[in-house]
This record gives structure tokens, sequence and C-alpha cells, in this order.
């Protein structure tokens, strides 16, 4: 399970392409495709460098008609089962504060 | 004040989605995504093969083809029993005939002291750029951006062994000119439009073109090529000489007005797909042996160039011809 304090990246190798409003990704050991809606779309655009958790909530907060609370549980659920699907890995940042 | 994006409504219920798995890796057929050490051996000694030569212009016999515009010519030396494979491979290829210069020059070679492996399906890897194919009766190696394949042949290995590297070489090919080797029978209407109607076996390829025969002509009922002419802007659908046990291809294009997704259902229905299912329903029903990232993204890119250009919708069909005035009423009106 991913924590707020985490970072999460993409994993390689996999090609990401946006089709009509939302992004598609095709992961590279299984050739599968893996549609993300226009939330998940909005966070994969968070992720072009490593990104902490708690920013990604923060930002879908900011960002959409939600409270904290379901942002959270929602974004932890969602970013377990891209890693769950290797599209993103997480791992614990040294030097977080 | 909230700008557009914090204006945005999260959906209903879980605000993010989970991830859809909208493609099993069927597309990529007979590849393994690594090549064991025992296969990478084979690979250097095809590779040591390849560099020995034998490719000689004269004494051969020539079998050239064009499939979707896209010329090959499959060479081989003038003797027995490569003259009577050549001969029918001109058979097979009938009406496929072209004259214009190849794109990738196919060598045939014999191999006398091949193994033989009977039980060994057929295996695709990609490395640095250059296909290699093993399977039970052959060994190929394919280079694409220098146009020239090779395959090392069994002398006891059917004329069909040809016709498998023939259509990998396409399958690769085709992505490469912009077009997808496609699971899909297709028709062409008597006002010239093209349909496509994808499907695996079983979904009711051969069917559809049964009873379609008579309101438009048969392209295929197995294989077609889809591709996307730059020149006239836009997609269109191409006969194949590959098929399976049934009709023969022609070698007959129309531009694409429709592709079909097929389901066999009670009643006939048809349903637009939206963006994202439509790349998805491509990428299933499509021919390749990919199995490098470079090559899968060729083919995903290229499903959403014939998406963005050609509507893809779900067909539920009964057999029975009730369907064939919806699907060629379709985008008329």
């Amino acid at each position: 399970m991913v924590s707020l304090d985490d970072s999460i990246k993409k994993h390689r190798p996999l090609a990401a392409r946006e089709v009509a409003g939302e992004v598609v990704i095709m992961t590279g050991a299984d050739a599968k495709l893996h549609t993300l809606n226009e939330v998940g779309t909005f966070v994969w655009g968070l992720l072009d460098s490593e990104t902490r958790v708690a920013r990604i909530v923060s930002a879908v907060v900011e960002n959409f008609k939600v409270d904290r609370e379901a942002a959270e549980r929602d974004v932890l659920k969602f970013l377990d089962d891209m890693i769950e699907k290797d599209i993103l890995v997480a791992g614990r940042q040294q030097d977080d504060d | 004040m909230c700008g557009p994006r914090s204006c945005r409504r999260a959906p209903e219920r879980d605000i993010l989605d989970k991830v859809d798995t909208l493609s099993d890796p069927g597309s990529a057929e007979g590849t393994s995504p690594t090549a064991s050490p025992a296969v990478r051996e084979e690979i250097r000694a095809l590779d040591q093969a390849f560099g020995a030569g034998g490719f000689e212009p004269r004494d051969c016999v020539e079998v050239r083809l064009g499939v979707g515009d896209i010329p090959v010519a499959v060479r081989m030396p003038a003797i027995p029993p490569l003259l009577e494979m050549a001969g029918e491979l001109r058979e097979r290829y009938r009406g496929f005939e072209t004259s214009h210069e190849p794109r990738v020059t196919l060598w045939v070679l014999l191999k006398e002291d091949l193994q033989s492996e009977p039980f060994r399906v057929i295996e695709v890897h990609s490395i640095d750029g250059i296909h290699y194919a093993l399977r039970f009766d052959f060994r190929s190696r394919l280079d694409i951006a220098n146009g020239i394949g090779a395959m090392f042949l069994h002398p006891a290995a059917p004329f069909v062994a040809i016709d498998a590297f023939v259509r990998i070489t396409y399958s690769f090919l085709a992505v490469h000119e912009g077009g997808l080797l496609m699971h899909a029978s297709s028709v062409r209407s008597r006002d010239g439009r093209g349909f496509v109607f994808m499907g695996r076996s079983g979904a009711g390829k051969s069917t559809i073109a049964e009873i379609l025969d008579g309101q438009a002509d048969i392209l295929t009922d197995e294989i077609s090529l889809l591709r996307f002419d730059q020149r006239e802007g836009k997609a269109v659908v191409h006969g194949t000489p590959f098929w399976g046990t049934l009709a023969k291809g022609r070698n007959l294009s129309a531009p694409a007005a429709a592709a079909f997704r097929l389901t066999k259902a009670p009643e006939t229905r048809l349903n637009r797909l939206s963006a994202n299912e439509a790349v998805s329903a491509l990428m299933k029903n499509v021919l390749h042996f990919a199995n490098g990232m470079a090559d899968r993204t060729l083919v995903l890119d290229t499903c959403i160039q014939i998406q963005g250009n050609v509507p893809i919708l779900d067909l539920h069909f009964e057999k029975n011809a009730a369907f064939w005035r919806p699907v060629l009423d379709y985008g008329q009106s």
C-alpha cells in the first residue's frame, strides 16, 4: 500500500498517448492498454517528474470538487492499482521532511 | 472566480475510475518478451549465416507481390525444391503481382542441416531493429530499414512456410507504412465504400462476408490491410492474399467508411465506440508480432491515427441479412 509520504514516478518502458482528452497507456512487458479517465489523466500530468503522493492529493482537491478525505482515499487506491499494473513505481524519498 | 480546471466536477462515484484493461496481449501473438540464452545463440548463428550472403541475383526466381500498394519481392535460387515452391507461391499470390520496386526483398535459402523441431511454434524476437522469427521448419531475419530479409528453410518445409515469412514481413512493414494488418474481413459496397469487420476466429468474419456477398464485393474474409493514405488523407482498406482455408482474398481496395467490431447477438444493433474504445478494439485485432517497445508503440500510434480517420463501431448481429442495411447505410445520411 502506498502512503502519503511516498513519492511516485512512471515506470519504464511504457508508451502514453492522449486520445480525445484521455490518456491511454501501453505497458511494455505485456502490451496491455490502460485508459485513464479525466482525473486519472490530470494525475498523470503531474508525474512528469517524481512526485510526492501528498502533493498529488492536494492538487486533486484544488482542481476538482471533492473533499480531502475522498480525494485521499481514491488517489491512494488509484496509485496502488497503477503500481500493481507496473505503470507507476513508488519509493520513499530520502530527503523528505 | 474559479478557473476552468477548478470548475470541473469530479465523477459521481469514485473520483478516479480504476484502470481499465481494455485489451489483452493477444495482439502480439507468438511473442515472448525476452530471448533465452539458447535463442540468442540461434540469433547469433542467423546473423552469421546472413553475413555469409548467398544472395545472388543470377539464376534465381522471383515472386513479387504488392499488398496494400506495398511491394515485396521473394527471391530464391532456381533449384529444386525451391523452383516448385516459387510456382506454388505465384499461384497463391495470383492477382497481387506487381512490377513496382520492392520495399523489401526476401531471400529464401535452403539449409540442409537446419534442426527441425516438430513442436516448435513460431517465436519472434526484435533486437536492435532486426526481427528474427524461429519456427520448427525455418529461421528468418528481417531488416526493414535496409529493405532485406532472409529465411533459412528446412528442405522438407512446405511452401506455406515462405508464406508465413511474407505475412510476418507485412505485419512489420505495414506499420512502417501507416498501416495495420488486421484480423478482419472486408467488403466494398456498390458505391465504392469499404467496410471492415474485425474479430478473432469464430467472431463471424466469414459469416459476414458470406451474407454480404451480392450486396458488395468481398476483399477478404480473413486478413485485411487498413492503411492511412497520406496523399488522399484518408484510410483505405485493402484485400490481402493471406487467407486460411476459405475464400481467396482479392486485390481490391476502397476508402474505409467504417470498421466494425463483431459480436454475435440475438438482434442487430450498431454502437459507435468512444475514441479510447476504438483504439483498443483496433489493437486487439491487429495481426502483429512486435515484442519490442518501439514497434509496439508504432502499432499504437497507427491505431490512434486510423481511429481518428475511420468511425469504429460495435456490430451486434444475428446470422441473417438484416444487418447489412444499417451497415451499408452507416454514414450515408
